[in-house]
């Protein structure tokens, strides 16, 4: 359904997103995880049209990412939006519906039940955008989001900025969402959250995916997903340090071994039908390979800081 | 409490008031010295075509800021008459806007009540001519009947004056029909009877009876007069070829010939004829006694021994 | 189409609901006590004044939002990242910025419409130009609908400008940039006029001459200097001079559609 193939985002001299590769499946909820300024949002935009990669390829639907064709069957909710100050909630749903070329009653309808679902209440629908509170200013971003009934909805940091009622609210709006079978995709740094909502996670540090898979594969009975999180950006962070201090392969090596291996074999995997046998795939650890790709990029890592100390 | 608050409210409010009002007894004068020196200053008001630029497009209403500055630099040098600075804001204004009338007017009335800015007058209204001859001539009566006034009242010069009237008789659309007579007036005035006579005739064809019965008899008795005073000026000059002096007095010329004369030489066939239709108890080709007397009920006129000239004692 | 129609009612409705038409009761404010103040001091020219007064500052209210408003209806939807849900939407980028072109543009038709009622009240009220015994004078009341018209002409143009440097500037750069070309627009024909009449060096006049034709030109959508004068323009100087309007119109638009497809937001 959404196909990322060797993307790499550079913004000058800087790499956003360095050769990452993705799939994801219809119906799944895929959560992408990492510390802010991982390469989430980034990755997000390029999905969406609003930014281009360097290099590589993204497609959705068969379609190339930001095409209209692309972009008709998608939902889109980004992070702390301050919707059209002036317009009412429902003058906003009638808007976004007038874009999709909406009919007059299709619009009723619809925004009528999406009100509902997101549960925006009553007295708020005919007020307007500015008087809302974050919570509902996130409840109506959702409801717009919905308004073409997308097959793939993107949320940005859906929860970030709400008091826990208001994450209450959204996360149960995207578990119902959840199960009526839409396909959702968001990024988030609460890792609670995720590992509630999601049947896949991905972790992005510093541009690269650090390890992605089902979340019971990726999280081994008896951790938690923020126990697995910390050790893979820890351990992507200072492997240097680590290794002049003693060079015991810890945890965070273990991790990027998965990444790496998640990333080789896709091609293989893709080849597969069913979707349990590609995840199974994806994470079957390929240690020489993996070792052998993984070993060089530390080395580089490490230089810049140990030439410092000299 | 609340009371003793809008009291000292009411007191702060009372105090302040007395203080602006000090104030400004005290800044005024000041203030007003110092833009009236700013004003007398010619140097202080800009350029026009300099300030143009930076205009984008009001032009018409910064000129209208400066036409209100000018304004009220005129009424407040009224009292001693002295307009240094005026001619600058105007020539001003008129570069910003080229199509405000009552700013030319306004100066041809105002200037040349200042010595110091008499001349200033010509330049000014000149320039409005130009600037309006092409795309404006609606404007261009006004302007050439106040530059003829000027040039007649303030400086005297009858000929010049009477040669903007008849250019503006002549060539411009809408120059009110008073024009020629001004300018017949003031040629009679210079001593050039045979122009004055010239244009009454050409008046009087032209009216042909369309006119009223009213302008066809004085155009008529002006004909006449300026034909007279033609005669008389051509006699002083026959006089003076025979005797080597002028007449000193106007009797001396009875039994003088006019003939031949440079004012009826340059008659068309058709004028003389309607000359000669006169009401004729006069001999064109010789001056008589009732040469002298009849016909200038309106204009007397003697002979001025000092220029040897005719002079007409009013209109 | 729809999308389009859609977008540019969002703007309009945006901008509207923003109080900008609060300007108008400004220009009235204004306007009003003005011709009350001006009647003492203006000399007998009050009529020309308030004329002068009343055009000049339709012209610069309109510019002022045009400026202000126009800067910000990108930016805004960036800062505020409303542009993200509209370009994850079936939206084209160049749909997008037609959308802020048409929709401020609807909104400086109905303020120069608005301004120029009230306006041509006022001055019926406060002197005889407009009605004289008690017959409207259509001259005038023509040339006014005129001059209004190609100032609505010059604030789309204008606007256009700002939408196409606003598709890569900051709002403030986008604004000085405008203006720059708004400047320079008012004095190319002043300049190759120099450059003809004077002396100047080869040089001076092809580069007159080059910026004569490269920028567009906004001393000839100016006609409101030609108030309450007989000065007369012929259809074909109209119609060109509303035309090199469109025209760079068209090209400014075009070029902020090309750059706003490059954007990366």
């Amino acid at each position: 359904m959404i196909e990322i193939k060797n993307v790499t985002k550079t913004f000058g001299a800087r790499s956003a997103v360095k050769n990452l590769s993705l799939s994801i499946d219809k119906g799944e909820v895929f959560g992408f995880l990492g510390p802010n300024g991982a390469g989430k949002t980034t990755t997000m935009k390029m999905i969406l049209g609003l930014m281009r990669p360097t290099k590589g390829s993204i497609t959705l639907f068969n379609e190339k990412a930001g095409s209209i064709a692309a972009r008709r069957k998608i939902g889109f909710l980004p992070e702390f939006a301050n919707y059209y100050q002036h317009l009412t909630g429902r003058e906003f749903l009638e808007f976004v519906g007038e874009i999709f070329g909406l009919g007059q009653s299709e619009i009723d309808k619809r925004s009528k039940r999406l009100l509902k679902l997101v549960n925006l209440p009553t007295e708020a629908h005919d007020r307007q955008v500015h008087t809302y509170s974050k919570g509902m200013q996130q409840r109506i971003g959702m409801a717009q989001a919905l308004m073409n009934n997308p097959d793939v909805l993107f949320l940005d940091e859906p929860m970030s900025g709400l008091d826990p009622i208001g994450r209450r609210e959204i996360k149960d709006i995207i578990i119902e969402l959840k199960h009526q079978g839409k396909t959702i995709f968001f990024n988030s740094h609460i890792l609670s959250d995720a590992q509630e909502i999601c049947d896949r996670i991905g972790i992005i540090h510093l541009g690269s995916l650090l390890i992605s898979g089902s979340i019971k594969e990726v999280v081994p009975t008896g951790k938690t997903l923020e126990d697995v999180f910390v050790e893979a950006i820890t351990g992507a962070n200072k492997p240097a340090v680590a290794k002049e201090k003693k060079p015991l392969p810890t945890i965070a090596q273990k991790t990027a071994v998965k990444t790496l291996t998640a990333d080789k074999p896709k091609p293989v995997a893709k080849k597969k039908p069913s979707a349990s046998t590609t995840v199974a795939a994806k994470i079957t650890p390929k240690p020489k390979p993996a070792t052998t790709a993984n070993k060089p990029k530390p080395a580089t890592k490490k230089s810049p800081p140990s030439s410092r100390k000299k | 409490m609340t009371v003793f608050l809008r009291l000292a409210a009411i007191l702060l409010v009372l105090f302040s008031s007395v203080g602006v009002h000090r104030a400004q007894q005290i800044v005024w004068p000041v203030m007003e010295d110092h833009f009236y020196e700013l004003g007398r200053n010619p140097g202080f008001v800009p350029r026009g075509n300099d300030l143009k630029p930076f205009l984008l497009g009001f032009d018409n209403f910064v000129a209208d800021l400066f036409w209100l500055r000018a304004v009220q630099y005129a009424g407040g040098h009224a009292g001693v008459f002295e307009f240094e600075a005026l001619p600058e804001y105007l020539e001003l204004v008129t570069d910003l806007d080229p199509h405000f009338e009552f700013a030319y007017i306004f100066g041809a009335l105002v200037l040349p009540l200042s010595q110091d800015t008499l001349d200033d007058v010509p330049t000014l209204l000149r320039k409005g001519i130009i600037a309006n001859e092409k795309n404006n001539p609606q404007m261009l009566p006004e302007l050439y009947i106040n530059l003829g006034f000027y040039t007649y009242f303030y400086l005297n010069q009858y000929d010049e004056a009477a040669e903007i009237y008849e250019t503006c008789a002549r060539e411009i659309d809408g120059c009110p029909p008073f024009a020629d007579k001004v300018a017949a007036f003031l040629r009679a005035k210079a001593g050039r009877f045979e122009i004055a006579l010239n244009i009454w005739l050409e008046r009087l064809l032209k009216n042909g009876g369309e006119g009223s019965e009213q302008e066809d008899e004085v155009a008529l008795r002006k004909v006449e007069e300026s034909a007279k005073m033609a005669a008389i000026d051509c006699a002083a000059g026959h006089y003076f070829e025979k005797n080597g002096s002028y007449p000193g007095v106007l009797t001396d010329l009875i039994g003088v010939g006019t003939l031949p004369c440079q004012a009826f030489a340059s008659l068309q066939s058709q004028q003389l004829g309607l000359l000669e239709k006169l009401d004729n108890n006069w001999n064109l080709e010789r001056i008589s006694s009732s040469t002298l007397t009849s016909s200038f009920t309106y204009n007397p006129f003697v002979w001025d021994t000092e220029t040897n000239r005719l002079k007409t004692q009013s209109w | 189409m729809k999308t389009l129609y859609a977008l540019v009612k969002n703007t309009f409705r945006e901008t509207i609901r923003d109080r900008i038409l609060i300007v108008i009761a400004f220009f009235g404010v204004i306007l009003i006590v003005a011709t009350q103040l001006l009647s003492a001091i203006s000399a007998r020219q009050d009529d020309k004044v308030i004329v002068d007064l009343g055009l000049g500052m339709i012209d610069l209210f309109g510019m002022i939002i045009t400026i202000f408003v126009g800067t910000q209806l990108i930016f805004r939807e960036i800062d505020k990242k409303t542009i993200f849900v509209l370009l994850s939407k079936p939206v084209t980028r160049i749909e997008f910025l037609l959308s802020k072109f048409f929709g401020l543009g609807a909104i400086l038709t109905l303020i120069t419409a608005i301004m120029l009622v009230v306006f041509i009240g006022v001055t019926a009220f406060s002197t005889d130009l407009i009605v004289q015994n008690g017959i409207i004078d259509v001259q005038f009341v023509g040339q006014i609908l005129l001059i209004t018209l190609f100032s609505l002409l010059s604030f789309l143009l204008l606007l256009a400008l700002v939408i196409l440097f606003s598709s890569f500037m900051k709002p403030m750069l986008a604004a000085f940039s405008a203006l720059t070309v708004f400047v320079i627009g008012h004095i190319t024909d002043d300049m190759r006029t120099f450059a003809m009449d004077n002396t100047v060096s080869p040089f001076f006049k092809q580069f007159a001459d080059a910026i004569y034709f490269v920028m567009p030109n906004f001393a000839v959508l100016n006609l409101k200097n030609f108030v309450l004068s007989n000065v007369f323009f012929t259809p074909i100087e109209l119609l060109a001079a509303a035309a090199g309007a469109v025209f760079w119109i068209i090209i400014a638009v075009t070029l902020g559609s090309l750059f706003f497809s490059r954007k990366e937001f």
